[in-house]
């Protein structure tokens, strides 16, 4: 449960930071952002990891929590990539 | 040479990589492989079912061995646990006088019991744990040396990963940058992507792979401290050196007792090991060790019971910061005390590690290809570099179908049967390479790619046709193991067809095309 909560936490988060990337806005979103609201979204990104990593060190211990969090962010990681393909397809 | 700090970072990443890249696609494939050996072990022996009670089970294991060897110098014994059904044993056999210390063969000193201390009948193999040996000590060769040649591969990885982050200037920028289609382009961004997104981990299992054979590889500070390196295990791991037998018999208490002492000191931990040196004799001591799965540190608290009293001797816990370091980084590596979902993770990420060497590999010769004056008459270097990949990246994971193969389909009878299992997996994986070498190179990719896929999908099959168990008894009588085997076969068979059915599409020729149907290779 803890993973996936974590897991859940860590896409939204690589979400957030992918949609503040210029790059990526059109394919992810369709549209670009003004930079205030990029700037909002690198936060929020860089907050939801930190909430993948409190999840984690309170639901399964401190050492172990932040072992399983690096593997969180990867698995965030790769979803999050796996949809930005997915859009542009 | 004028070069750039970055050039020549690039050139150390390109020629590190290279050079052992077959060596760490292997250790990559075997070792993710092993963060499941116990349950590719449960597979590779169906005739074993239910997990028997641990504490009785190494009773019963404990009548066993005084019946069969009263006389043995130690005892040692594996309990039951949730991920292994048997008792494992084996004995260190008594020493005879005068003579040199005899070689024995594996089944000689060990065997294999029910929760009743009663041997199991099953296949002669050795199952998962042979994939996990074969990550560090490989296979026909001394262990050491071998473990030299792992050792140098690893150190060439983390040079390689130093190297590769200095390299790739753009890992923020470029984090989620993923083009397909676009030939050198694509594979350069499959080898970061997968690079960047497991970095933390490849980082980790590169530094604590070399930190498990340490002292092999800079035994000095053993060697000016201590008079030989086993005095310096003996004293650090072990904390007891051997005594020897008084000659006056006396009985061992039950060992049930203080186990379930044992694992009431340790907060309801479970046992992961059981010693008994000189059994029976009056100077006999029982040494229970805490089972792996429950702390980070891999080497685990011990107690040592007097054997004819079950008077606790001592306790022995790993001390010191240097030894206590240690002992983490190799729990870290080996991943025993992680749970199913941080077990998948582990997994995943080498997946990752074996997808991002594969395609580093196959990028050197991408990168060359279209540089070559006569694509057709390449120069021999270049033709060893694509045989050998395909030999790897193809040919490793059809010996290792075959070798689960070779599990439901060798005689049971057989001699050596374990090791004729072993010898299959070669045999493959060298008919791979022959076939790379005497085939066109686009050709040996999509052949090579089939009958790997071919041979994954057989696996499921021809154990539905051999044994009892398999995916649809497993889904009615909640045998999970045996239907995630199943369909982790299917899904690596159809990567693999998958990869094969991309190869074969990729137009010939066509700069751009010839270098894309690569790309999705790496996924074997």
């Amino acid at each position: 449960m803890i993973h996936i909560l974590a897991i859940c936490a860590a896409i939204l988060g690589f979400g957030c930071l992918c949609a503040a990337m210029a790059r990526h806005q059109k394919e992810l979103l369709g549209r670009t952002l003004p930079s205030p609201v990029q700037q909002r979204f690198r936060t929020a990104g860089s907050t939801l990891l930190l909430v993948a990593l409190v999840i984690d060190m309170t639901g399964l211990g401190t050492a172990y929590g932040t072992i399983a969090w690096f593997g969180h962010l990867t698995i965030g990681a790769m979803m999050t990539l796996a949809t930005l393909k997915w859009k542009t397809a | 040479m004028k070069e750039s700090f970055r050039q020549s970072m690039a050139w150390l990443h390109t020629w590190t990589g290279l050079m052992f890249g077959w060596l760490l696609f292997a250790m990559f494939v075997t070792g993710t492989a092993a963060y499941f050996q116990q349950e590719i072990s449960r597979w590779m022996r169906p005739e074993l079912a239910a997990t028997a009670d641990p504490v009785s089970a190494t009773q019963a294991a404990m009548t066993y061995l005084r019946t069969r060897e009263p006389d043995a110098e130690s005892w040692f014994i594996t309990p039951p646990s949730a991920r292994d059904p048997v008792t494992e044993v084996f004995w260190q056999p008594k020493k005879e006088e005068g003579q040199p210390p005899t070689r024995r063969k594996r089944g000689e000193t060990s065997a294999t019991l029910d929760g009743h201390g009663h041997p199991v009948t099953v296949r002669e193999t050795r199952g998962g744990y042979f994939l996990y040996r074969f990550h560090f000590d490989l296979h026909y060769m001394p262990v050491m040396w071998a473990r030299y040649l792992v050792g140098a591969a690893a150190m060439f990885m983390l040079v390689a990963i130093v190297s590769g982050i200095i390299t790739h200037k753009k890992i923020f920028a470029d984090f989620f940058m993923l083009r397909f289609g676009k030939g050198q382009r694509s594979w350069l961004d499959a080898h970061n992507v997968t690079a960047v997104f497991a970095l933390p981990f490849y980082l980790m299992i590169t530094y604590t792979g070399l930190v498990t054979l340490a002292t092999q590889y800079m035994p000095w500070g053993v060697m000016a401290n201590y008079a030989s390196t086993d005095t310096f295990f003996e004293e650090v791991f072990s904390g007891r050196a051997d005594v020897p037998r008084s000659g006056v018999a006396a009985p061992l208490v039950p060992v049930s007792s203080l186990m379930v002492m044992a694992s009431r000191s340790w907060g309801g931990a479970g046992i992961g090991f059981v010693k008994v040196a000189n059994p029976g004799d009056s100077t006999a001591t029982i040494t229970i060790t805490r089972a792996a799965d429950t702390v980070i540190a891999a080497r685990s608290e011990s107690m040592v019971f007097a054997g004819p009293t079950g008077t606790l001797l001592d306790r022995h816990v790993p001390e010191g910061g240097a030894l206590a370091t240690q002992s983490v980084m190799v729990g870290l590596h080996a991943g025993r005390y992680a749970g199913w979902g941080l077990r998948w993770l582990y997994f995943l990420s080498g997946f990752g590690g074996t997808i991002m060497v594969g395609s580093g590999l196959v990028l050197w010769t991408v990168k060359r290809r279209a540089k070559l004056p006569d694509p057709a008459h390449s120069h021999f270097g270049f033709r060893l570099v694509e045989r050998l990949n395909v030999a790897a990246i193809a040919g490793l994971p059809a010996g290792l179908a075959a070798y689960f193969l070779a599990n439901r389909l060798l005689p049971i009878a057989m001699d050596n049967r374990a090791e004729w299992e072993i010898n299959s997996l070669f045999f493959i994986w060298a008919g791979v390479l022959l076939w790379a070498c005497l085939r066109p190179q686009r050709r040996a990719w999509v052949e090579s790619l089939s009958f790997a896929a071919a041979l994954f999908a057989a696996v499921p099959i021809v154990n539905a046709l051999t044994v009892s168990r398999n995916m649809l008894t497993g889904l009615v009588t909640g045998d999970w193991l045996f239907v995630a085997f199943d369909m982790a076969m299917v899904t690596v068979a159809s990567a693999l067809a998958w990869s094969a059915h991309k190869a074969a599409r990729a137009k010939p020729n066509a700069t751009r095309g010839t270098r894309q149907k690569n790309k999705e290779l790496t996924t074997a």
